[in-house]
């Protein structure tokens, strides 16, 4: 009988254990906010940041925020892996942050019905430049998110290596190029480490072949969506698979086993001469080997330099949820990240980044600087990945790793991209 | 009589209800909003949902080739990983059951992969793959060692197979050994009396009365490569080529970077169902072998 009433007790407690379990977060936060407050309400500012650069500089800025706002109190999550995903989770479960971080185009279009319009704000929108914040219109015409900063994608060359081999110009076609792998190759190098391994890099590198110049990124993307602009007719496309067929042959011996970080490493430490990246990368590659010697190379898709592509775009945006209970606060806090002093230094020195404000601040990244020579002489376009069909780089990349592998012919590969694009399929 | 009745009833609830709780929660009213978003044409962001029937199993059936792909490498991995995780494991599990020290060592030996994270793994596995490999190719000259496993369709297969089995060896062994230390001594020590050798004491004693625990192994094996969705998502990300999608982490990349909702609702439906038919074939050949003690 004993073991018995032992037994309830046990399990009793264990059930209410679980049941507090499941609210304890709630009572403990609320005990806290009573405190803090000193009797009056605390605001909380929920923010949700995809970055993982610069945290640090990102906490005093948010420190700055909250000493100037007494009783606000700004929470962020900051998830830079599996970032879409989380995103989602909090929007279908309701909690929708006030301040969230997304990649512009197609993703952030699914998110422009829960987006303040910024359309009439024009004292804030005067604080950016014009062309950052045509990444944030939506069909209508109106500006549904703010500008983080601008990112650059092409060709990154480690210049230790090529002026090792004797490569004095930069190569500008393909011709060039090939030449330039057998002159690394004899010197030793290896000429590519493209992550073949990540489906995005090669859904990036792909957009690069795409690109028709008369149109600029997000024209391209529109006349391929529509059928207007196919695949098989573009001037540059075929180069794609002989880029492919020198990354294969003067590459790694495993290609397609070669993911972001290893390909960052080898570049950074000279054992591969190049790879297909963007300035986004900075910081991993100062942490593998801080004193490299590393540049930008346009993408060499056509003819010669004129063809040549570095894809420039501001690619990740700020939205305002337009349902914040405290929606003043959200809009000042998203300004005051994107445009004030605090947050020009942190994209500027702490990211290294070129911001989408109007900024008179060095900019210490050093691809970025190497971007910048590009983007002032007006030599970049604008990226295509971004406003894709959704799923561009996970269905499409695929399709080119196959290529590589020889399991598709070119024409078949093609056609499979033709087809995702047009279809969605 | 009756409070009797009562009283045993509410000790029933409570050890089951907070179990209930879980599992409603976590697994069937997510089942049932399942169902009803399967029949809508969703993002899986946006307020609005067009209501489509059954559009979305029709395009299962008829346009989604990566889908059926995916089934394919899942049954084929179910059939690899079932067989070879069971045969490994009732073996060691022989090995280990001796009330040695050395086998207390060896099973915790087998076990720790099963309790360390997969991040852990993958990055144990991926240098395997790369440096490992590399020195033992240097060393033997074995042309295998020279392979890119990761990078190649067919390799890839059993690299996703011989990490599962790594993984997972250690919890199937302890089950195994459970069931044979529960077989009674004097039916095994009868045996030797009787002359027979080892085989056919493991062939007539022993595997008859471990029944219970193949079938619990074989069930949990099968639900397990029917679900794989870890090794894949952290390891190989379904590649190279599509080569190691996995039906769980097709329906997830449909949901969450295809932004079709309904349509990964609807295929994670038809694949409920074809498990509970198939565990239900499986649960009913294993129960008929198994025998009363």
């Amino acid at each position: 009988m004993k073991k018995r009433t032992l037994a309830l007790l046990l399990s009793t407690v264990m059930a209410a254990s679980v049941i507090a379990g499941c609210s304890g977060g709630d009572s403990k936060e609320e005990k806290k906010d009573k405190e803090d407050g000193g009797g009056k309400e605390e605001i909380v500012l929920s923010v949700f940041d995809a970055h993982a650069y610069g945290l640090d500089e990102y906490d005093e800025m948010k420190k700055k925020f909250e000493e100037d706002h007494p009783g606000v109190k700004v929470e962020v999550q900051h998830v830079s892996n599996d970032t879409l995903t989380v995103l989602q989770s909090r929007v279908n479960s309701g909690d929708i942050p006030d301040v969230f971080d997304i990649e512009s185009g197609t993703n952030a279009k699914m998110y422009y019905e829960y987006a303040y319009d910024w359309t009439d704000d024009t004292d804030v929108l005067d604080l950016f430049n014009e062309d950052a914040l045509e990444t944030g219109r939506d069909d209508d015409g109106k500006i549904k998110s703010l500008p983080w900063t601008y990112e650059n994608m092409g060709i990154l060359y480690n210049k230790d290596c090529f002026s090792k081999a004797g490569i004095t110009e930069l190569p500008a076609n393909l011709d060039e190029l090939e030449a330039a792998c057998k002159k690394l190759e004899a010197e030793g190098i290896t000429a590519f480490a493209v992550p073949a391994k990540e489906t995005w890099v090669l859904g990036q590198l792909a957009t690069h072949f795409m690109m028709d110049k008369s149109l600029d990124g997000p024209g391209t993307a529109e006349a391929l969506k529509s059928g207007e602009l196919k695949f098989a007719d573009l001037p540059n496309w075929k180069n794609l698979f002989r880029f492919m067929d020198l990354a294969v042959e003067y590459g790694p011996e495993k290609p397609l086993e070669v993911d972001w970080e290893t390909s960052e490493n080898m570049l950074a430490n000279g054992d591969a001469a190049m790879i297909h990246m963007g300035d986004w990368c900075q910081s991993t590659l100062d942490s593998f080997n801080a004193s490299a010697n590393l540049g930008f190379l346009p993408c060499p898709v056509g003819a010669g330099a004129e063809d040549a592509t570095l894809l420039s775009n501001c690619n990740w945006t700020y939205i305002v949820n337009k349902d914040s209970e405290n929606l003043e606060l959200a809009k000042e806090y998203c300004q005051y990240i994107l445009s004030s002093d605090e947050g020009q230094s942190w994209m500027c020195e702490a990211v290294g980044a070129v911001p989408g404000c109007k900024t008179d601040k060095e900019v210490t990244g050093k691809l970025a600087n190497d971007a910048k020579t590009y983007i002032d002489a007006g030599e970049t376009n604008g990226w295509i990945h971004t406003v894709a069909p959704a799923s561009y780089g996970e269905t499409c990349g695929p399709l080119m790793q196959s290529y590589m592998l020889g399991q598709l012919s070119a024409d078949e590969m093609t056609a499979q991209f033709q087809s995702f694009w047009t279809s969605g399929q | 009589m009756r409070q009797k009745k009562v009283r045993e009833f509410l000790t029933f609830a409570l050890f089951v209800f907070p179990t209930v709780i879980f599992v409603l929660f976590a697994t069937d009213i997510p089942f049932v909003m399942n169902l009803y978003y399967s029949v809508f044409d969703w993002n899986g962001v946006g307020r609005s949902m067009e209501f489509v029937g059954f559009e979305n199993f029709v395009k299962i059936f008829t346009q989604d080739s990566l889908f059926w792909d995916a089934v394919k490498f899942t049954l084929k991995f179910a059939v690899f990983f079932v067989v070879i995780v069971n045969i490994v494991s009732l073996t060691v599990a022989l090995v280990m059951a001796k009330e040695k020290k050395s086998s207390s060592i060896g099973r915790a030996f087998y076990y720790i992969p099963y309790i360390i994270s997969l991040t852990a793994i993958s990055l144990i596995w991926k240098f395997i793959f790369g440096p490992g490999f590399e020195a033992l190719y240097e060393i033997t000259g074995w042309e295998m060692f020279n392979w890119s496993w990761v990078g190649t369709p067919k390799l890839a297969f059993y690299v996703v197979v011989i990490m599962a089995v790594w993984q997972n060896l250690g919890f199937y062994m302890v089950n195994y050994i459970a069931g044979i230390v529960a077989v009674p001594k004097e039916l095994t020590e009868a045996a030797k009396i009787d002359g027979a050798g080892r085989l056919q004491t493991l062939g007539h004693i022993t595997l008859p009365l471990i029944m219970p625990s193949v079938s619990i192994c074989t069930l949990t094996s099968l639900t397990f490569a029917f679900k794989l969705f870890d090794i894949v998502m952290v390891f190989t990300k379904g590649g190279p080529a599509n080569s190691t999608v996995s039906v769980a982490y097709n329906i997830y990349m449909e949901a969450f970077t295809r932004n079709n909702y309904g349509l990964a609702t609807a295929k994670s439906l038809i694949f409920v169902i074809f498990c509970l038919i198939v565990t239900a074939i499986q649960l009913k050949v294993t129960k008929s072998r198994e025998v009363e003690q």
